[in-house]
């Protein structure tokens, strides 16, 4: 079924950050995830790689706890965000994980720098000028701090919603195909930021992609299949 | 939050303007009306506090008091002097204070009256003394604010009641300002005051008490064009345009004015009854207009429910992106639910402003109305309120709409 290559962490590893054991959701007759299992430790970086229908988005969508698992648990910094309220889900999310997606990178009403600011703010954090300054400048795009979304290029919005991921400190990042709008050049340097950048932080980074061009970039892979139609219900 | 709020309004310029205007003009219809009901009510009470009856010439009672008590008609004509003896010497009258009227000095008025009107308004000096002598005058605060009048000051009175009426005036008999009253919110603020006597004497007319100051005086010999309220020429019979009356006790409301309009050739109007008649019989305009500014209120906050039902769904993926960066679903319908609130704030405030600009314009342009601009009202606080309530009711559906949003598909076509 859809896991292929789960390469387990090193016993070593510290706590995980994240953690499913045995999940498995469907949508209607569609097996999506059977028995999924995943474990990622304190500052590991790992890819999640699966053609579109594989169950990457429906992942990430479990794991940042939208959707509840039919079965099976799912812990991040070792709280449960698979069941419980919404309330519940949303206060464990806001702790500790943030989210880069391929399009919804930045709120579209506000310049760059605001968007750091409220998503710092949104995460109970008070970033100072010179934190969202400096990340910024890290990430290449100092000068666009005042820039609305729409202003900026492809790889710039993306560079910024990396940012606006980062000033939050999550202990999770999840990357949902962070480079698939982008030509080569600028997925390899989005893809080397990220990875640069979760070491400098020491973010766990799970990246879902169907970009076959981040493979080399990733020691840890997990593939997902397209999944199999079920019996009709 | 507040700053992306603010921002989101930023977005959309236009239609926020425009939802504002709708409101705005709305809340200053409202205003507008709550001030001139308002106001009106409290000129007609205030000023008619004391005066009882209102003895004039035969015409319209409304008139009559509208001339005599809050100086703003022509009046019905002139009456005799000797009715006011008689009035006196009856013995339901406790007081009669005769008016006389025919001039203005830059369109306020000249009466003729005598020093316990001052008292009848419970106005006060504010400097100087009360009128003794022929020509002398005590003016209002208004007059005395609008003209810069000073005491010892002279000046010379025109034909007519208002300020565009007559073109010739009483070059040879100026009057002298001797006390200035204090301010008191009433009718007399616009008046200047004199003596009977002496409003007769600028007019050269014959009169009980006509040796006073004679000798000063050119009879100019002018014509009042015979119309209301203007004084007989030159040897005519001294008259006077109305008197005030205060009963001796309450019995007299019912006696008094049945006797004056059956057994003589003047009419009495009880400023009350007049004042009220007034107020209701602009009652049904009143309520009409009120109707008209609810129903633009309510197509205002129509208009802030379309504009917010669509933009929250043109900004679906933002919201979903606050939800995965940690805001709440009760902060989110904040969001939108504050951004109906402020602007219907902003149109409450701008309308507030519309209005009393309004009322502020109004009042220069009808000095005589006394109107007074920037006198706020505990109403006013009840219509911004329900105009934020309105707008935060019109958001609601839009705010409530957003939060039922699932995450997960609109995450998937992201």
């Amino acid at each position: 079924m859809p896991v292929l290559n789960d390469k387990p962490v090193s016993s070593d590893a510290a706590a995980p950050v994240l953690q499913l054991a045995g999940v498995a959701h469907r949508y209607g007759a569609t097996a999506i995830l059977t028995d999924f299992s995943l474990s990622m430790a304190r500052g590991e970086h790992r890819l999640l790689i699966g053609p579109s229908g594989s169950g990457k988005s429906t992942l990430i969508n479990l794991i940042c706890g939208f959707l509840r698992p039919q079965e099976g648990i799912i812990r991040v910094s070792g709280e449960p965000i698979s069941d419980g309220s919404e309330a519940k889900r949303d206060a464990v999310r806001k702790a500790h994980i943030a989210v880069v997606f391929q399009a919804l990178r930045l709120v579209s009403a506000l310049g760059v720098a605001d968007n750091l600011v409220l998503a710092a703010r949104l995460a109970d954090r008070q970033p100072s000028r010179s934190e969202v300054h400096d990340l910024l400048d890290e990430l290449g795009i100092a000068d666009k701090a005042h820039a609305r979304p729409r202003q900026l290029s492809q790889g710039e919005a993306q560079r910024a919603a990396i940012a606006r991921a980062l000033i939050a400190r999550p202990a999770l990042l999840i990357a949902d195909e962070p480079t698939s709008a982008l030509d080569r050049t600028n997925a390899e340097t989005v893809a080397a930021m990220l990875l640069r950048l979760a070491d400098v932080h020491g973010t766990t980074l799970l990246i879902a992609t169907h970009d076959e061009r981040l493979r080399p970039f990733f020691p840890r892979v997990t593939e997902l299949d397209a999944p199999a139609p079920g019996p009709a219900q | 939050m507040i700053r992306l709020v603010f921002a989101y309004l930023g977005e959309r310029k236009l239609t926020v303007a425009l939802n504002v205007l709708l409101l705005a003009i709305s809340v200053g219809m409202l205003v507008v009306l709550l001030q001139f009901s308002r106001q009106a009510e409290e000129r007609f009470l205030d000023g008619a506090e004391n005066i009882d009856l209102v003895v004039g010439a035969k015409g319209s009672p409304l008139q009559l008091v509208l001339s005599s008590v809050y100086h703003l008609d022509q009046p019905t004509g002139n009456i005799p002097l000797e009715a006011l003896g008689d009035l006196r010497a009856n013995p339901m009258v406790a007081s009669a204070i005769p008016l006389a009227l025919g001039d203005n000095f830059r369109g306020f008025r000249i009466v003729g009256t005598e020093p316990a009107l001052i008292d009848l308004y419970a106005a006060e000096l504010a400097r100087g003394r009360s009128f003794a002598r022929g020509l002398e005058v005590v003016i209002g605060a208004e007059m005395a604010a609008a003209t810069g009048a000073q005491l010892g000051q002279r000046f010379i009175g025109s034909h007519g009641l208002a300020a565009d009426e007559g073109e010739q005036g009483h070059e040879a008999t100026p009057f002298v300002v001797v006390g200035i009253l204090a301010p008191t919110g009433k009718p007399i603020d616009r008046l200047i005051l004199t003596s009977v006597e002496s409003v007769w004497d600028v007019h050269g007319i014959e009169h009980p008490a006509g040796d006073h100051a004679r000798g000063e005086h050119t009879q100019d010999g002018h014509a009042h064009g015979g119309g209301a309220g203007e004084l007989e020429d030159r040897g005519a019979a001294a008259e006077i345009t109305a008197i005030l009356l205060g009963y001796r006790s309450p019995a007299a409301a019912v006696r008094l004015p049945a006797m004056i309009d059956r057994n003589t050739a003047m009419q009495s109007a009880s400023p009350a009854r007049e004042s009220a008649r007034l107020i209701t019989l602009f009652e049904p305009a009143i309520e009409a207009l009120g109707l008209f500014a609810l129903l633009l209120g309510g197509a205002g906050a129509f208009a802030v429910f379309v504009t917010l039902w669509s933009a929250v769904r043109g900004r679906e993926g933002d919201l979903a992106l606050l939800r995965v960066m940690g805001a709440s679903r009760a902060m989110i319908f904040g969001t939108v639910l504050l951004e109906g609130a402020i602007v219907a704030l902003m149109a409450a405030l701008i309308g507030l402003g519309f209005a009393h600009g309004l009322l502020w314009l109004a009042s220069r342009s009808f000095p005589e109305a006394g109107i007074v601009p920037f006198a706020f009202h505990p109403g006013e606080a009840a219509i911004v309120a329900g105009a934020v309530l309105l707008g935060m009711a019109a958001a609601l559906l839009p705010a409530w709409n957003v939060t039922r949003n699932n995450l997960a598909p609109i995450l998937d076509r992201n």
